[in-house]
């Protein structure tokens, strides 16, 4: 059965790495749409597993929130704003994607130095979901673009979330409905700035925001 | 010694016979998605047999015998290739050479095509050899990345033995082989030039890779080239479907029955994967060329994601 969760894991780094090689704003929010939707299918299959409801609460919320109401959000903030940037990345995609896979290793070996942690079998799931944070941090430094900056958190946050799921079988309840609700007002009030950020600069580029205005 | 050249006369027909089915159905499910009924699946063998019935013109004076010659190595090599490619594991056969043989051998066929193409001297064969070339050589490492880690992981280069090992391993989904699955699946991509890469049916100047190479054929030489470019394709489909979706271990009676049901397994593996070829076909558009480095650099870090796999997890 752990077999499973491992391939969980690996299929989430997968899409980190797709997304970091990503180069327009609506596969982000794609990407981030499936990568959501593969830890909320994990978090079911282990809710029907160890038959804890807790979890299965947890899973409707995640494809309710993550899979289908943000990226929705994501969507129509990015019709909305009416200035699109060109090259929106610092580093090129191929060096940006060996940092990614750099930043894997750095995962795994910092995990393996732990001695309980390798001696019981979640060093995959764990190294895998930790490089999804890092990766998450990753993609928010390379974009210029605003949207990005949301996804990589938003990718942040189903790092950990899936770190708790495959390594301890999730985070109590109550902690994770606050973790939503922070989510949501966050996503809320960084997509009205967005709006802002947009008609006063004339672009969501985060670089121009050194620009002195009137 | 007779067996084994028995055997390998057999796999060339089995090879020869299947080799245009891929690109058929490919060409079908795509007509399909574009809500057009489509030619038959048979098309690429009735063009295939129009074109091997013509004769050959030579109209170029100043092009030299790798013209005229490139045609029967390139088929050559790749129906050598074609024979080091285990079909199924219930032949008890082994075949000489192994993976590394098998990707060199091809790329020999693919050097004299580019030869050939800057042979004419026209402005489109030197264009696309330079494309080709540039392709080859970047996703070349996500290959041969790829390719070791198995030979690493299942402990032997020889492809046979990977096969059974693949068979014997227990049937749930590994990570190493999902990984090294969508990296071979992108080369097969690039090396068969279909559509995120290179569009196969256009003639169109600016884009085209693959065609603009063989532009200067035509009858009978156009045929063995197309030949031989199905039977790469044929290669590929078959190196994934035996790889990474063993089915022998489905099989537990050996002899001719056997080997008839697992080859027929084979083909409907082989239609499933051009069923998904043709699907991702669909579904993508065609990269810009200067963009085609990010996606050989997402293949190579998937091949080395696999590499790292099989070492530290």
């Amino acid at each position: 059965m752990n077999s499973i969760y491992d391939m969980f894991s690996m299929i989430i780094l997968l899409s980190g790495i797709v997304l970091i090689a990503n180069k327009r704003s609506l596969s982000y929010i794609r990407t981030f749409q499936v990568q959501s939707l593969v830890i909320t299918i994990g978090a079911l299959i282990m809710a029907a597993e160890t038959q804890h409801l807790e979890l299965l609460i947890v899973g409707c919320l995640m494809l309710f929130l993550k899979v289908i109401y943000i990226p929705k959000y994501l969507r129509r903030t990015y019709n909305k704003v009416t200035h699109e940037i060109h090259k929106d990345f610092y580093l090129n995609i191929p060096i940006l994607s060996f940092i990614a896979c750099l930043l894997v290793v750095i995962c795994y070996i910092s995990i393996y130095q732990i001695p309980l942690i390798s001696a019981k079998g979640v060093v995959t799931p764990l190294s895998c979901n930790l490089a999804i944070v890092l990766i998450g941090l990753l993609f928010m430094i390379s974009r210029k673009d605003a949207l990005g900056h949301i996804i990589g958190f938003l990718v942040i946050e189903n790092g950990l979330f899936s770190t708790a799921l495959f390594t301890t079988r999730g985070m109590p309840l109550i902690v994770d409905l606050g973790i939503f609700i922070d989510l949501l007002t966050a996503i809320i009030i960084m997509s009205m700035i967005i709006f802002q950020i947009d008609t006063k600069f004339q672009s969501t580029d985060t670089d121009k925001l050194h620009n002195l205005r009137g | 010694m007779t067996t084994l050249i028995t055997y390998t006369f057999l796999q060339i027909i089995i090879m020869l016979l299947l080799a245009p089915l891929p690109t058929g159905i490919i060409r079908k499910i795509k007509a399909r998605f574009q809500k057009r009924r489509g030619a038959s699946i048979f098309q690429p063998y009735y063009d295939l047999i129009k074109l091997l019935k013509k004769p050959q013109v030579t109209i170029s004076t100043t092009s030299s015998k790798v013209l005229v010659l490139t045609p029967y190595i390139l088929l050559g090599s790749t129906l050598l290739a074609a024979c080091l490619v285990p079909l199924s594991t219930k032949v008890t056969v082994n075949l000489p050479g192994d993976m590394l043989v098998l990707v060199y051998t091809l790329a020999l066929g693919g050097f004299f095509l580019t030869l050939a193409a800057l042979d004419t001297s026209s402005t489109f064969g030197g264009m696309g050899s330079s494309r080709e070339n540039t392709l080859k050589s970047i996703i070349e490492p996500a290959l041969i990345i790829a390719l070791v880690t198995l030979a690493i992981y299942y402990g032997s280069t020889d492809l046979r033995k990977i096969m059974i090992e693949s068979a014997n391993s227990s049937l749930s989904i590994d990570p190493v082989h999902l990984l090294l699955l969508l990296a071979l699946l992108m080369v097969t991509i690039t090396e068969t030039a279909r559509i995120p890469i290179d569009d196969p049916s256009t003639h169109l100047e600016l884009t085209m890779i693959h065609e603009a190479m063989i532009l200067e054929y035509s009858g009978r030489h156009l045929g063995l080239v197309e030949l031989a470019a199905y039977l790469k394709q044929l290669i590929y489909i078959t190196l994934i479907a035996n790889i990474f979706f063993p089915h022998d271990q489905l099989i537990s009676f050996g002899g001719i029955l056997g080997i008839v049901l697992s080859l027929s397994i084979l083909v409907l593996k082989v239609i499933i994967i051009s069923i998904i070829l043709g699907l991702i076909e669909t579904n993508t558009v065609k990269l810009r060329f200067f963009s085609i480095a990010n996606y050989a650099a997402l293949a190579v870090i998937l091949s080395l994601l696999g590499f790292l796999c099989v070492y530290i997890f």
